[in-house]
């Protein structure tokens, strides 16, 4: 009997507070539901096997909820046990000593967590099946997706939301134990004093906003901007931090000194409530601001990443399909006979397979790594790669009839930036014009590289350290007109076979490469699919938490604002008036968030561009749009939650 | 002309979910004349808050007119109504109605920003109201840093900083200390020799002894009154008390 007096007390309670304890419920469920699936999935037998990045991605996704769970569950708790100190002080003065309301709260505590992880690993056993298809239409993978309920994900689940629950209940224990019930029943009357300036943190506040912005807009290597871009993350983090909660207050207590602005019937009130008003709020608003802008970052680059696929593709390749060919040092160079010879014998082998091309290029490309000193290359072993063309080859690969002088070369470059004239070995040489190409990507997007078309062989050599031997790579590239996913299962059969052990052929001591735009595409469909679905799920995740936080703000504030309202009409201010003043508070506190959000995402956009430069080409275009298509999406949905939350908030004040 | 003018006041309430309809006033008539202090004494659910609140004009009476310096109080449109009670109308409310987020001084002067008083001129009347009242010391102060009856003095000088016709207070001393009561009744006699008019509703016999005329309300009508005349507040309080014993003993 006893034993069921606490667990119906606990019920009852959740019950009597459904108002503040329902969305938590929800939320806290859902939370449990997106852990559940993420996990799930990463542990997902078909997908494993199929892909080789979206495990990755979705156990690093399993990370950041788990992560996030805990900070924002602490939080939520902490929200609720203010509002209840009222009730356990109450609870003392009844006559429940603190270990009954301990063991009160504990069945609450246990009540939630049950019903959380019930409605959670339930839903996410539905769900994780959904967002399996999805993940799996998104990375164009080849899974069966069949219905799994991985023991080990359920039984992660139970612990992690356990520890976390279990931690939030021993911090509630130590709050009902440090206080006493008269502080407890007072907890919310107590007049909450006028907050002080914090010139000190705001100033930190500006200075970290600066710094991250100043971060963002300076750096221009790309390399650079992926190392420091969690630098600048984490500076602006704590500047919205520190602006929202210190900066804030200094600038509405500096309005409040300026006599002339204050004692002006619009801002007079607006403005002495705005300061308890952020006091109270402002780390909620501040979460908000940065989970909006979490949510931009993400979607707009996992959107740009997954739309850029097919950009990235043909800005890397200039065929269908490449073969490399190369030697070793110490090795012979191929043969133009066998070449030849192998060439034929690549084109008979695709005609009989009935894989029709409509491009088939055979070139001879000369690499090295050098030095690249203002205009000047410096034969010794440097950081630019060095990619040089004979013009013949040239001109036959790429369809072009261009004739040089001597001293003339065609010139492209990437990374860096060269002029008219180039000098090697003491010979000038002028740049007839500049080229772009494929080819300036080999080796990835962020290296220096440098790529020249020269009239021969002898100005080749100018190239070339006296007495090194100078060895091509041979290149094949061809582009199909018919199905790609055949002709690359043709191309590399023929090419096994070729290389295989009872093979005859000459070439067979020279080692080669393949890619190809089929397999590539693939690659970045696996990678940037799993990455675009796990935006988007964390976006999801991150709304949901913005939409409650406000949901709570809203809540507290009608309550504390009710009183207010009642007392400026008594005071003489007219129905119409009060409405205003409520107006421009929610719209202020609407718009702050969400446009801080937007201002960080813009200086944020330079430094992610930048960074993309070294993963995807030419993509500032898409990336604005995407940036610009996210913000509009965050802002209706934003406006839907605020408008829905407002009620919440005009309901209370108007009773 | 009387100040304030009451005329066969009737207001009905009906409640919403019935069709049971409540007569809070059934005809209430009275004067008050510039300068008087007017004390309405009545037992709970005599209709006392019922009759305030219409002079307050925040609420409309079923039948009936009010009528300030002769003109109609009823009659004023909604849209106007908030500054009409800004200027002519001073409130002193039972729980003080202070704003927590306001300083002492921003609280008394609400009502002038409201009214878009220029700051040079809401100081200077700060200046010689805060000594009457005895408050100069608190203006930076926030009103959870005062005591109660601090608070109330602090009420009664954002009702006379507008400098109205008439101050109505409802229940002034029902959440002060004796010592306070004593107090802020003294200031209300101050103000009122100073020609300022008080209509005030208690259940203290006290502080109606302080008036200098008390009207009894029974059953939402105006029962008895009593002048001061010369009585001093000691012969008033005897001649309260008898007669709220008759009023309770039922007679007429």
């Amino acid at each position: 009997m006893k034993k069921f007096f606490y667990s119906r007390l606990a019920l009852s309670n959740i019950k009597k507070n459904a108002k503040v304890y329902f969305p938590y419920l929800i939320t806290s469920s859902f939370t449990v539901m997106m852990f559940y699936v993420i996990y799930s999935l990463s542990q997902n037998s078909g997908l494993r096997e199929s892909s080789s990045t979206a495990p990755i991605v979705l156990s690093l996704g399993t990370w950041v909820i788990m992560i996030f769970s805990i900070i924002f569950i602490f939080y939520l708790n902490s929200f609720l046990m203010k509002r209840r100190k009222k009730e356990i002080g109450l609870y003392n003065i009844l006559g429940m000593e603190k270990k009954h309301v301990m063991i009160m709260l504990f069945y609450e505590t246990l009540c939630i967590l049950l019903i959380s992880l019930l409605s959670g690993i339930v839903l996410g056993g539905l769900f994780s099946q959904l967002m399996c298809l999805i993940l799996v239409n998104l990375c164009h993978l080849n899974t069966l997706i069949s219905f799994e309920m991985p023991i080990q994900a359920i039984l992660l689940t139970i612990i992690v939301y356990g520890c976390i629950y279990l931690v939030t209940y021993l911090f509630n224990i130590v709050q009902v134990k440090m206080n006493n019930p008269i502080e407890l029943l007072k907890g919310e009357q107590f007049g909450e004093r006028e907050p002080q300036s914090k010139w000190l943190l705001a100033i930190i506040g500006i200075m970290t906003l600066g710094a991250g912005y100043a971060l963002a807009q300076l750096i221009e290597d790309p390399l650079d901007a992926l190392a420091w871009f969690f630098v600048a993350v984490i500076l602006v983090i704590i500047g919205t931090y520190c602006l929202f909660t210190a900066g804030s207050i200094v600038l509405l207590k500096s309005l409040k000194k300026n006599k002339h602005y204050y004692y002006h019937t619009k801002h007079f009130i607006s403005v002495s409530q705005m300061v308890y008003r952020m006091k109270q709020n402002a780390v909620g608003l501040a979460s908000i601001c940065i989970l909006c802008t979490c949510i931009l970052v993400m979607l707009s680059s996992t959107v740009t990443l997954y739309f850029g696929i097919d950009n990235t593709v043909s800005a890397t390749m200039d065929s269908d399909y490449l073969m490399t060919l190369y030697s070793h040092e110490d090795e012979q160079i191929p043969s133009k006979e066998d070449m030849s010879q192998f060439v034929q014998q690549m084109k008979a082998e695709l005609q009989k397979e009935g894989v029709e091309t409509s491009q088939f290029v055979y070139k001879t490309v000369y690499e090295n790594v050098v030095q690249l000193n203002n205009d000047e290359i410096i034969n010794e072993h440097g950081d630019v790669g060095l990619t040089i063309m004979l013009l013949d080859d040239y001109n036959q690969a790429y369809q072009q009839n261009i004739r040089l002088k001597d001293n003339e070369i065609l010139a492209g470059c990437r990374n860096y930036e060269i002029s008219k004239a180039l000098t090697v070995n003491d010979k000038n040489y002028t740049v007839r014009s500049h080229v772009d190409h494929p080819l300036l990507f080999d080796g990835g997007f962020s290296e220096k590289k440098l790529f020249i078309v020269v009239k021969d062989e002898t100005c080749l050599k100018d190239f070339y350290p006296e007495g090194q031997l100078i060895i091509p790579t041979e290149r094949i590239s061809i582009s199909f007109a018919s199905d790609e996913k055949k002709a690359n299962q043709v191309i590399n059969h023929f090419l096994e076979q070729t290389w295989s052990s009872d093979s005859t052929n000459q070439l067979k001591e020279f080692g080669y490469q393949h890619t190809s735009r089929y397999e590539e595409r693939n690659g970045l469909l696996d990678a940037y699919g799993s990455l675009f679905f796990l935006g988007i799920y964390l976006g999801v995740q991150f709304l949901m938490a913005a939409i409650l936080i406000m949901y709570y703000k809203q809540l507290s504030e009608g309550y504390e604002d009710q009183k207010r309202f009642e007392i400026l009409q008594n005071v003489g201010m007219s129905k119409k008036e009060v409405k205003q003043v409520i107006h421009s508070q929610v719209m202020i506190f609407f718009f702050l968030p969400l446009m801080t959000a937007v201002i960080h995402m813009i200086f944020a956009s330079k430094m992610i561009i930048k960074m993309f430069g070294y993963i995807i080409i030419g993509d500032a275009h898409l990336f604005l749009l995407c940036t610009l298509i996210s913000i509009v999406v965050l802002a209706l949905l934003y406006t839907v939650t605020y408008v829905l939350t407002a009620r919440v908030y005009y309901k209370i004040v108007k009773n | 002309m009387p100040l304030l003018e009451v005329k066969n006041l009737k207001k009905i309430y009906t409640t919403r979910f019935s069709s049971q309809q409540v007569q809070a006033l059934s005809n209430v008539s009275f004067t008050v004349e510039k300068g008087e202090y007017v004390a309405i004494m009545g037992e709970s659910g005599s209709g006392k808050t019922t009759l305030l609140n219409i002079l307050a004009s925040l609420d409309k009476p079923t039948q009936g007119e009010v009528l300030l310096n002769g003109k109609s109080m009823t009659a004023i449109k909604e849209k106007e109504i908030s500054e009409f009670r800004r200027k002519n109308l001073g409130f002193v409310f039972q729980d003080f109605n202070l704003l927590d987020t306001f300083s002492v001084k921003d609280n008394i002067f609400l009502p002038l920003v409201l009214s878009k008083e220029a700051y040079p001129i809401m100081k200077q009347k700060l200046n010689i109201l805060a000594p009457k009242l005895g408050i100069s010391h608190l203006l930076e102060k926030y009103p959870y840093e005062i005591s109660g009856g601090q608070k109330q003095r602090v009420a009664v000088a954002r009702a006379l900083i507008t400098q109205p016709q008439l101050i109505l207070a409802d229940e002034p001393t029902g959440a002060l200390d004796s010592k306070s009561t004593d107090q802020l009744l003294d200031i209300f006699h101050e103000i009122n020799k100073e020609g300022q008019t008080i209509l005030m509703v208690t259940h203290s016999t006290k502080a109606a002894s302080f008036a200098n005329r008390v009207l009894f309300i029974r059953d939402g009508m105006v029962f008895h009154q009593i002048y001061r005349g010369n009585q001093t507040n000691e012969q008033m309080y005897q001649s309260i008390s008898d007669t709220l014993t008759l009023i309770a003993a039922g007679g007429k």
